[in-house]
């Protein structure tokens, strides 16, 4: 998880591809509550088991042959099997991990997404496609007319001048 | 005889070329590009047997000919950089969509 949601700068392909994903911090926050929680009237760090911010889980071997030597029961209570720590967990992760389970909505969501895009990309491309189609037949034609209007023009000019030149006939009428 | 007929005929391809020219500018008036240069193409072997004796009615109408050919050629080419400029801006929207689509994927 800590992979997944990892960041280290904007854009980077190094970021995990949920960084910032709700899904997995609900995740994180439920199982991190489940731990250092309160179970059968103690807690994990009672028995010298305590939650790093990295999400792994240390043992103080000290406090924890302590609590199994002096109150065993204490132990046998937080990992009790109706609700103690290792059932709550199973039941959180079973919900998380069943196919109705939010990670399989979550990844459905996802594919969606991904379908969406690729539609539109679809869409944009043949969009694109047209729309260079539409234009480069306006170019043909205006080059078309410009240069059929441009020969047009010249040959006028020489016979009959234009703006520029005097063209053959005033030329033959003035001598 | 001879010469009198070709000089109708001149005059009757001098009147059908001015006819097309304004047709031609009629369709650059509607930026119709398609149909002003088929239109011009229509125009072309016409314009290209006027030969350089002409009467007076039909050289004031080639007068006409060559200067709405010179407007036609402004507007042209004014509509010719409108479009590549338009062409550019439309293709850059695009691309600039196909980069958001592209994030999008490397997103998910």
């Amino acid at each position: 998880m800590s992979s997944l949601s990892s960041f280290s700068a904007a854009g980077s392909s190094a970021n995990g591809a949920l960084v910032g994903d709700s899904m997995l911090t609900t995740i994180q926050t439920t199982l991190g509550n489940i731990v250092s929680g309160t179970t059968g009237g103690s807690t994990l760090g009672a028995l010298g088991i305590s939650l790093q911010s990295d999400g792994q889980l240390t043992i103080d071997t000290t406090t924890l042959t302590n609590a199994v030597t002096n109150d065993p029961a204490q132990v046998a209570s937080v990992f009790n099997g109706t609700n103690g720590i290792a059932e709550q967990l199973n039941t959180s992760i079973n919900a998380f991990t069943g196919t109705d389970g939010v990670i399989a909505d979550r990844s459905t969501e996802l594919s969606d997404d991904i379908t969406s895009v690729q539609t539109q990309q679809t869409a944009l491309a043949a969009y694109t496609a047209q729309l260079t189609s539409q234009y480069n037949n306006e170019f043909t034609a205006l080059n078309n007319l410009m240069a059929t209007t441009n020969e047009n023009s010249q040959y006028l000019t020489q016979l009959f001048g234009g703006a520029d030149s005097a063209g053959a006939m005033a030329t033959a009428s003035s001598e | 005889m001879t010469a009198e007929r070709n000089d109708m005929d001149q005059a009757q391809v001098v009147e059908r070329v001015y006819e097309l020219t304004l047709a031609i500018g009629h369709a650059a008036s509607l930026a119709d590009w398609q149909e002003a240069s088929r239109l011009a193409d229509v125009r072309s072997p016409l314009l290209m047997s006027i030969r350089a004796q002409q009467t007076a009615a039909s050289l004031e109408l080639i007068r006409r000919v060559q200067s709405l050919d010179n407007a036609l050629m402004q507007d042209a080419k004014g509509s010719r950089d409108e479009l590549e400029t338009e062409y550019h801006a439309a293709m850059q929207r695009s691309r600039s969509a196909s980069q958001y689509h592209r994030m999008a994927l490397l997103r998910r």
